[in-house]
């Protein structure tokens, strides 16, 4: 799976733009987040691998504007398994291993749709990275 | 006579060799490598397999560990004498201020003092980190001048090995136990037991449970002045009480002190809490030695015996609303129960790395690299923890508030704008028939309403009010006002009825600001 992050103008939320999508090209479109008023939304939604490039290329047809979410990172050198971030995440993306570690799944993070970890690390272990939107240009062209 | 009181006195040695063993027995075994070491979890399972008779025969010390955020520690160094000499009155390193209590270059480090540049990403606990872990640091000092001491500034780099001395002196560490804290307030807060969720959507604690050193040994049996331990990666010593000592509510603390230079970063880790500022991670293992069944007993202390008060950190009163107990069994599982409530709970301190110490401490002891000392004076086991005397009254919202102005909803703009220059007020509360509140509207409103020519009070009246209560400090109400960047809070009581209103003119006339 892959997440990717869609802003909508006001023109497009006035329109069933995803719904559009989803019945013309059969696609699964997973909506993780939104955040939608009257002005635009932000969609943050997972797509399976092999319908990325279908789905990308799709929304940017419609004048939506389709990028990476910055990945969520720990730093394993910086943590000294505290356990802060854990009661903080609203997707259960961390938890606590049987032998007291901190573990991170990416698969379930939000990534900077979210970030709430980032703030509560005391050990500032937690960064917000930046993916690399070529990747996402490259498989879509 | 003599006969009897030797026979009596035989048979007295001979039962206490049976029924306790003294610190100096278990050194001797040490020595020889006969010594058997059980970290506190793994005494915990021998006692419940076998019993205490046969943990009590079988093991001579049980290893104890605490890793965790204790802001009342710092280090003293002594820099050296610069040439021309320098009395230092006011010193920086990386920028963080360091406090200057003695003579000419004693200086001490406090983990909670923030940088000048990085202010609550950067502080003491960082410095102290970053010198033990061998890293040169920017100084830099300004003194006043004298006769024998002229020279007013200096500026140079350091590292640990610059330093004539380089002690952690902690003046309280190493909690018993501790609050699970939980937010009840609306709003996410930000304390010293971390980023708090509105309406108690998370809980966090802090605390090593089962193994954490006093919890072990709780009537201080085996701890005080001169009690080796393992302290930051080294060899330490406690010193005696910690601050705030609390040994009748089982809050106990102690202060410790140890060679930072051999130290070592892995168990003394700056940290940040945001918005609340710096502090120092310090690892802590006490060894506890079985001297008796007693004390077997005790080091068999599991987590589900021992707890704590869920307590509502919203409130920020030196009495802080306390919601329920629960035990450290709940918080080491990831979920509390408060009130049918089901809660996710953090930890803050780190029970990894609590293992580790406890670890070893074991090896060192079973290796002969650490011998055991008894107290020279056992931590007090009477102490009171006070609060703070008062000799001033503390102002309420009650003391200040005033008499509200209000309005209906359905009243004319027009005729709000007239009560408002009657009464000379900025702002006017708007309230239902029964005098609930319902909004607040301010002259800026009124004058927005003109200029845009909106006619409805619906329009431009807030209705998510920022609020307080009557019986709140004035500080904490003054605090809501400059965080939400605002001029006046209805004051309300349970109901929402509205009793009043406090601004920050009438707060600035009494605490003057």
């Amino acid at each position: 799976m892959v997440k990717i992050l869609i802003k909508l103008s006001e023109a497009l939320v006035a329109k069933p733009t995803t719904a559009e999508i989803i019945l013309e090209h059969k696609v699964p479109i997973n909506i993780i987040t939104a955040h939608v008023t009257s002005k635009g939304g932000d969609y943050l939604v997972d797509i399976p691998d092999e319908w990325l490039e279908t789905v990308v290329t799709a929304y940017r047809k419609k004048g939506a504007l389709v990028t990476l979410p910055k990945l969520v990172e720990i730093d394993k050198d910086k943590c000294f398994n505290c356990g802060a971030c854990v009661s903080i995440c609203p997707v259960g993306a961390i938890t606590v291993a049987e032998d007291k570690s901190v573990n991170f799944d990416q698969e379930k993070c939000l990534g900077s749709t979210c970030s709430a970890c980032v703030e509560a690390c005391p050990a500032r272990a937690i960064k917000s990275v930046k993916q690399n939107n070529h990747e996402l240009a490259n498989n879509t062209h | 006579m003599p006969l009897s009181v030797g026979y009596l006195l035989g048979e007295t040695k001979l039962k206490t060799k049976q029924n306790t063993r003294t610190i100096d027995e278990i050194n001797e075994k040490i020595r020889n490598g006969d010594a058997q070491v059980l970290t506190a979890e793994e005494m915990k399972r021998l006692v419940e397999s076998s019993g205490v008779e046969v943990a009590f025969r079988e093991v001579d010390v049980v290893t104890t560990g605490t890793f965790g955020a204790m802001c009342s520690s710092g280090a003293i160094i002594n820099v050296g004498h610069s040439d021309p000499p320098i009395k230092i009155e006011k010193a920086w390193i990386n920028d963080v201020p360091i406090c200057h209590p003695g003579a000419a270059v004693d200086l001490y480090i406090g983990a909670t003092t923030m940088s000048e540049q990085q202010p609550f990403e950067y502080g003491g606990g960082h410095v102290i980190e970053e010198l033990v872990g061998g890293k040169e640091v920017d100084f830099k000092a300004t003194a006043y001048g004298t006769d024998c001491y002229p020279r007013t500034q200096v500026k140079t780099r350091l590292t640990k090995d610059d330093l004539n001395q380089f002690y952690l002196l902690n003046f309280r560490n190493c909690y018993q136990r501790y609050n699970c804290a939980v937010n009840g307030r609306d709003e996410t807060i930000y304390t010293y037991m971390g980023k708090l969720l509105p309406r108690m959507r998370n809980a966090t604690f802090s605390g090593a449970g089962e193994l954490n050193p006093l919890m072990n040994d709780p009537d201080y049996e085996t701890i005080g002045l001169g009690t080796r331990i393992f302290l930051g990666g080294a060899q330490g010593y406690v010193i005696g009480e910690g601050t705030q000592h609390d040994p009748q509510n089982r809050f106990g603390t102690i202060m410790v002190r140890g060679d930072a230079k051999k130290m070592s970063p892995e168990f003394l880790r700056g940290a940040a809490f945001t918005r609340y500022g710096t502090t120092l991670y310090v690892g802590l293992g006490i060894p506890i030695p079985i001297l008796n069944e007693g004390l077997a007993k005790k080091t068999a202390i599991r987590d589900e015996e021992i707890f704590t008060s869920v307590v509502d950190y919203g409130v920020p009163r030196m009495d802080r609303p306390k919601l329920g107990q629960v035990s450290y069994k709940e918080l080491k599982s990831g979920f509390i129960t408060v009130k049918d409530d089901r809660i996710k709970v953090s930890s803050l301190s780190s029970l990894k790395t609590a293992r580790k110490i406890a670890g070893t401490l074991k090896s060192w002891i079973a290796q002969g690299e650490f011998f055991l000392t008894a107290p020279v004076e056992r931590l007090p086991i009477d102490s009171v923890f006070k609060p703070m005397r008062r000799t001033e009254a503390t102002p309420f919202v009650a003391s200040v508030m005033q008499t509200a102005v209000t309005c209906h909803a359905n009243e004319k703009i027009r005729t709000i704008a007239g009560r408002m220059v009657t009464h000379s007020v900025n702002h006017i509360i708007v309230v239902d028939d029964v005098g609930k509140l319902g909004g607040i509207v301010t002259s800026w409103d009124i004058t927005r309403a003109l200029a845009e020519g909106k006619p409805a009070l619906a329009d431009i009246m807030t209705r998510r009010v920022v609020t307080a209560k009557p019986d709140e400090p004035l500080e904490v109400a003054s605090r809501r006002m400059a965080q939400h960047s605002i001029s006046a809070l209805p004051v309300i009581d349970a109901e929402r009825k509205v009793l009043g209103i406090v601004t920050a003119e009438d707060v600035s006339k009494l605490l003057g600001r």
